[in-house]
């Protein structure tokens, strides 16, 4: 047993587009899991995996990206909302794993430019979150109108965030720890 | 199972996972009560890699 390992939460950026204002709060998000002691984490960008589209499941893995998901305590998703529902290429990376997913927690962090943040994308994601095995928290971060959330260098401009943010993020790693003891030492079906 | 990252022993069996066949092979194993493939997932309490095999046909683990 290895007490001191950090717990490990990465950042899913989930959109491929040019332009895109998620990269923005996908940069926040790792900034303030930063900062936290006892847990790392990275920005893992969709648009960055050599993962073809014209297969699925272990034969269209990322070795590097299934490393990555396969050590992780907990993720952060996210997801700008596209005709309210959620990126294609996103879905599309989250398929090529699965048991990597088992029992880890997961919070989705939705981005739109109306006044919803992101609430469809959020709800329209969750039943994938389910069927994958993650674990979805109850808090969500909801970035609103995002165009004006944050400046052209990527700076957040509304720190009324902040406390939302860290609530967000005190649920998080509360599961990642408690499910990490779970995946540990709490063995299915033993108590049948 | 052992961890094939750190060799810890053993890794704890922490899921049994409905999974949808991809394979034609996979496909044609599926009943009407199980829609899919099981899945057991395992977890290293050392260094948290995770692994899943398929169960012996024979029942043992």
């Amino acid at each position: 047993m290895n007490p001191d390992r950090p717990l490990f939460i990465p950042v899913i950026l989930g959109t491929p587009r040019r332009g895109r204002m998620s990269e923005h709060a996908a940069e926040l998000m790792r900034a303030q899991i930063e900062l936290r002691p006892g847990v790392r984490t990275e920005l893992i960008d969709v648009a960055a995996l050599p993962i073809p589209t014209d297969d699925a499941g272990e034969t269209a893995k990322d070795a590097a990206f299934s490393e990555k998901i396969s050590f992780a305590d907990a993720l952060v998703i996210v997801a700008p909302e596209y005709n309210h529902g959620y990126p294609g290429l996103l879905k599309h990376v989250l398929d090529t794993n699965l048991r990597e997913y088992i029992h880890k927690a997961v919070g989705i962090v939705g981005v739109s430019a109306g006044v919803f943040g992101g609430a469809r994308v959020i709800q329209n994601l969750i039943p994938v979150m389910r069927e994958l095995g993650l674990v979805t928290i109850f808090w969500d971060v909801n970035f609103t109108t995002v165009q004006s959330k944050f400046d052209e260098s990527g700076a957040l401009v509304d720190e009324s965030f902040l406390p939302r943010i860290a609530k967000f993020l005190d649920e998080l790693v509360w599961m990642a720890e408690t499910l990490r003891y779970g995946r540990s030492h709490v063995t299915i079906g033993g108590s049948s | 199972m052992t961890c094939p990252r750190c060799g810890y022993h053993p890794m704890n069996h922490q899921a049994d996972k409905l999974t949808y066949p991809v394979t034609r092979e996979e496909a044609e194993s599926i009943t009407s009560v199980m829609d899919g493939v099981i899945e057991e997932v395992f977890s290293c309490p050392n260094c948290g890699w995770i692994e899943s095999r398929r169960p012996d046909p024979n029942g043992s683990t």
